[in-house]
């Protein structure tokens, strides 16, 4: 890639519904709102737009990346900045033309002038499957996020999807676990997370484990991406999830606590595991 | 694409050399053979040079042999040995041939992992090993051994190995993933998916695991499901399976 200095990395699952996208919308704010990176976000999802919704952006898309590729817009025109925090900026999708209205090079072309714009984080929200988006959304990306959740169809495809990434070179990617419920997991109802990992192998690199939440559907539906509220172990969860991206060391969440819910809130508070 | 499938499965491929990256191939060739059934072409192409210069080669090399594509629409495998080819590129080949010549390509010989995914998004079969002019099958165990094939890595869902002789596989197999050998089938670490091992009919071939999870497993016509009082998979099982009385049983090793 053109700069190095930012990273460019796809958010993946093979699976649909695991949680993408709410992923996607979550570690950009947190990125952006709290790190103070410069964060740009691209639905790739040509056709099935989400990701608008999930950062609360629907009313304020003029342009998407297809009038970009196909030269009605400037990447800059296309760019929606985060009304309450200008370092995040979304590059909608399309929503009435499908996955063959961009192509892999085109991708690698956007990419390269966000860098140059001066993002040091390019988000890739890849749709669900392995067809051309998929290629789409892997095309100009250095590293890659998959996203599981603690059952046994969605790690197999997560499985399917590490094969594909590592055919593209993209080694050892991270590995986030999706709504696990720590109580189905002690009764065994669930895969543990140990379970996950011990299916995909150890060159996938734990990134984080959210745990199942009720707070992540409402905060979606507003468009305010959970990560925004402080106190909410699911947005602790992905706030503790950005600042291992940058490289820092944070201890995982304890997730199956026997104490109530104020307790654990208590004990983030505390700083305490 | 499904009577390719089935034409396929009953192909074999003669074992000659292990090709594992020590061969370098300088030119564009196009080579018959006989794959068992019918006639053939072989495209080989070197592992040096640019994209675009394969290319140009192999057009120069189909004007020189146009004369010799003869009979209804003749199959060709391409040989691209270690080379990285991604789909878009590999498409771009198997149309120029099939628009140009009227060759249908019909597998992809190679050893890189981005060339055998490519290959298998585009519906064409995948082997590791260069086939060969003539049938020659293995007369001795010791001439066996040397067909093995080890891989260092898991293989992933949706991943399938083909193999003439003995495979055997570094890491997991994963579920979903298929590993399919005319020999016998080692994995050192937990076997989930599906393993045939003397996948021609050797109802002598094994398949071993360091940890046996299959969700089934096939040796020569036979095949097995998994039980369903299997222990919890925490628990590692080495266990060896083979043909017994006409059933596959597995035991520990």
């Amino acid at each position: 890639m053109a700069d190095s200095n930012s990273r460019v990395i796809v958010i993946t699952s093979g699976k649909g519904g695991v949680g993408k996208t709410t992923t996607t919308a979550n570690i950009g704010v947190a990125l952006s709102h709290h790190l103070g990176e410069k964060v740009a976000l691209i639905d790739a999802d040509i056709g099935l737009r989400n990701l608008d919704l999930a950062l609360g952006l629907e009313n304020r898309i003029v342009y998407d990346i297809v009038d970009v590729v196909e030269g009605r817009a400037k990447l800059r025109q296309a760019l929606i900045k985060s009304k309450s925090n200008q370092n995040l900026a979304l590059l909608p999708a399309a929503q009435t033309r499908d996955k063959s209205a961009v192509s892999p090079s085109q991708m690698i072309q956007i990419i390269q002038e966000l860098q140059e714009e001066g993002y040091t984080y390019i988000l890739i929200d890849c749709p669900a499957g392995i067809e051309q988006g998929f290629r789409n959304a892997t095309a100009g990306a250095t590293e890659a996020i998959v996203v599981t959740n603690p059952e046994m169809s969605s790690v197999r495809d997560a499985d399917r999807i590490i094969g594909l990434l590592e055919a593209q070179e993209l080694h050892s990617p991270y590995l986030i676990v999706n709504r696990l419920r720590p109580k189905m997991v002690k009764q065994q109802e669930m895969l543990a997370v140990e379970d996950v990992q011990d299916v995909l192998g150890s060159n996938v690199r734990l990134l984080g484990v959210i745990p199942e939440d009720e707070v992540i559907i409402t905060s979606t539906n507003r468009g305010e991406p959970a990560a925004l509220l402080e106190g909410n172990l699911a947005g602790q969860a992905y706030r503790n999830i950005a600042r291992r991206l940058k490289g820092e060391t944070v201890p995982f969440l304890n997730l199956d606590e026997k104490t109530g819910f104020f307790d654990r809130i208590k004990s983030i508070f505390g700083g305490k595991r | 694409m499904v009577c390719r499938e089935i034409l396929y499965t009953e192909l074999r491929y003669c074992v000659t050399t292990f090709m594992g990256g020590v061969e370098i191939l300088q030119q564009v060739e196009i080579t018959p053979w006989h794959n068992g059934l019918l006639n053939e072409l072989l495209l080989t192409v070197p592992v040096e040079g640019t994209w675009e210069e394969v290319l140009s080669r192999v057009e120069a090399n189909m004007q020189e042999n146009k004369s010799s594509f003869t009979g209804r629409s003749p199959q060709i495998t391409l040989h691209l040995g270690t080379r990285s080819v991604g789909v878009e590129d590999l498409d771009g080949l198997v149309r120029q041939i099939q628009t140009k010549y009227a060759l249908l390509t019909v597998a992809v010989v190679s050893t890189d992992l981005t060339t055998q995914e490519a290959a298998r998004r585009l519906a064409l079969n995948v082997y590791m090993m260069q086939p060969g002019s003539a049938l020659v099958f293995a007369t001795s165990e010791a001439e066996a051994g040397n067909n093995a094939l080890y891989l260092p890595q898991t293989i992933r869902s949706g991943q399938k190995i083909v193999h003439a002789g003995t495979v055997i596989v570094g890491g997991d197999v994963n579920a979903g993933a298929e590993v399919v050998a005319e020999g016998d089938i080692l994995v050192f670490g937990t076997l989930r998916g599906l393993a045939h091992a003397g996948s021609h009919g050797d109802e002598k071939a094994r398949i071993m695991a360091g940890n046996m999870r299959p969700q089934q497993l096939r040796i020569a016509n036979t095949f097995a499901g998994a039980p369903p009082d299997a222990p919890p998979a925490k628990v590692r099982l080495t266990e060896v399976a083979r043909i017994e009385n006409g059933k596959i049983t597995v035991a520990p090793y």
